[in-house]
């Protein structure tokens, strides 16, 4: 059994100069670039708790808001799942983690949870998180078109869609939609 | 974008960030796919028929409603074909963009949610944070990954399959190289 809190401080030693550069004050990310290819004896508990709702996130009247804040990182106090040879390495991502999409060599991945609220800039290569940008509430999908990265806030009322420059990580432009925007295309 | 509160997707104009139309569909609209010069709608809560939308994206006139099954949600291109999910039937469904009907459909047993087009697989995310592989040459599940979390997002990069756990907030890493093709 491996205990995740006990695991990021370790891990996180090992990846704390690449992540210096813009996350130093968050151990919360962490990489396990063993999981699942070697037997570290972690047991498969995950999404055993019973707020998991798998199965149901196309319900399109049960959109994020239906999720409660309770259901979040549920397990993150117990073991990281054990999901077969296939799965290279898990990365901590609290909050939710929803859409992501890849744009300008970093992945974008929209976290909803805990009034998280925000996109966050992940390098693929270090696993390391790069930066957090602010959108809307209870952001859901994310896309790369147009040289930017479009985020869907599922809970703005009216919806908006936040447009990130990929370079600055910065919001150029909100726009507002319809109610509920998700997909894009 | 699908607004699936309003029933309605939105094209915005990336050269302005203008919304330039704003177009009824289904009940239920979440996602959405480009291909054969048309916008596919998957339109979750249509009544008895669940149902996809077409629309012409030079006209964005409605072309056609195209019966598809239980639960449509995530609609993609793949292989040159529109893929759709249909969560309710454990499936997934070809459109034939020809004559707007269901082409062909393949079980998915563990469910499908969301869908991604990558290593000359279509990946379906389904219950439990289940993730199959689809060889639709095949017309069959080849793998599977079990998270289980509630998975929700999956792309593709790095030569990678990346998955999101919404609920036990995890991101995975899968390595399509050692599974079946």
């Amino acid at each position: 059994m491996l205990n995740m809190n006990k695991y990021s401080i370790v891990v996180f030693a090992v990846f704390f100069a690449a992540a210096a550069a813009s996350c130093e004050d968050d151990p919360e990310y962490t990489v396990d670039k063993d999981a699942g290819g070697s037997d570290s004896g972690k047991s498969a508990d995950a999404g055993t708790d019973d707020n998991n709702d798998a199965g149901e996130g196309a319900d399109a009247d049960a959109d994020a808001d239906a999720d409660t804040d309770a259901d979040a990182d549920a397990d993150a106090d117990g073991d990281l799942p054990d999901a077969g040879p296939a799965v290279e390495a898990f990365v901590v991502m609290p909050n939710g983690p929803r859409g992501l999409a890849f744009a300008s060599g970093y992945l974008w991945i929209a976290r909803a949870f805990m009034d998280a609220d925000n996109v966050t800039k992940f390098d693929p290569e270090s696993r390391v998180p790069f930066d957090d940008t602010t959108a809307g509430h209870r952001p859901a999908g994310v896309l790369a078109a147009a040289g930017a990265v479009w985020v869907t806030n599922n809970s703005d009322d009216p919806g908006t869609v936040s447009r990130i420059n990929p370079a600055t990580a910065e919001v150029d432009e909100t726009i507002e939609v319809e109610t509920k925007p998700w997909g894009m295309t | 974008m699908a607004n699936t509160g309003d029933n309605s997707v939105s094209r915005i104009n990336p050269a302005n960030n203008q919304v330039t139309e704003t177009i009824k569909v289904g009940a239920g609209p979440v996602f959405l796919a480009y291909g054969a010069d048309s916008i596919w709608v998957s339109n979750y809560n249509e009544g008895n028929g669940k149902n996809v939308t077409r629309i012409n994206a030079v006209s964005n006139s409605k072309e056609a409603t195209i019966q598809v099954g239980n639960g449509p949600s995530a609609i993609v291109l793949h292989g040159g074909s529109i893929w759709v999910a249909l969560e309710g039937d454990d499936k997934v469904a070809r459109i034939n963009a020809t004559d707007n009907t269901v082409a062909e459909t393949i079980d998915v047993p563990l469910g499908a949610y969301q869908l991604l087009s990558a290593v000359d697989s279509l990946w379906a995310v389904g219950y439990m944070g289940k993730i199959s592989r689809i060889n639709t040459d095949k017309g069959e599940v080849v793998d599977t990954v079990d998270t289980g979390g509630r998975c929700e997002g999956i792309a593709y990069g790095e030569n990678l399959i990346w998955v999101t756990d919404l609920t036990n907030g995890l991101m995975y890493l899968i390595n399509p190289a050692k599974m079946a093709e």
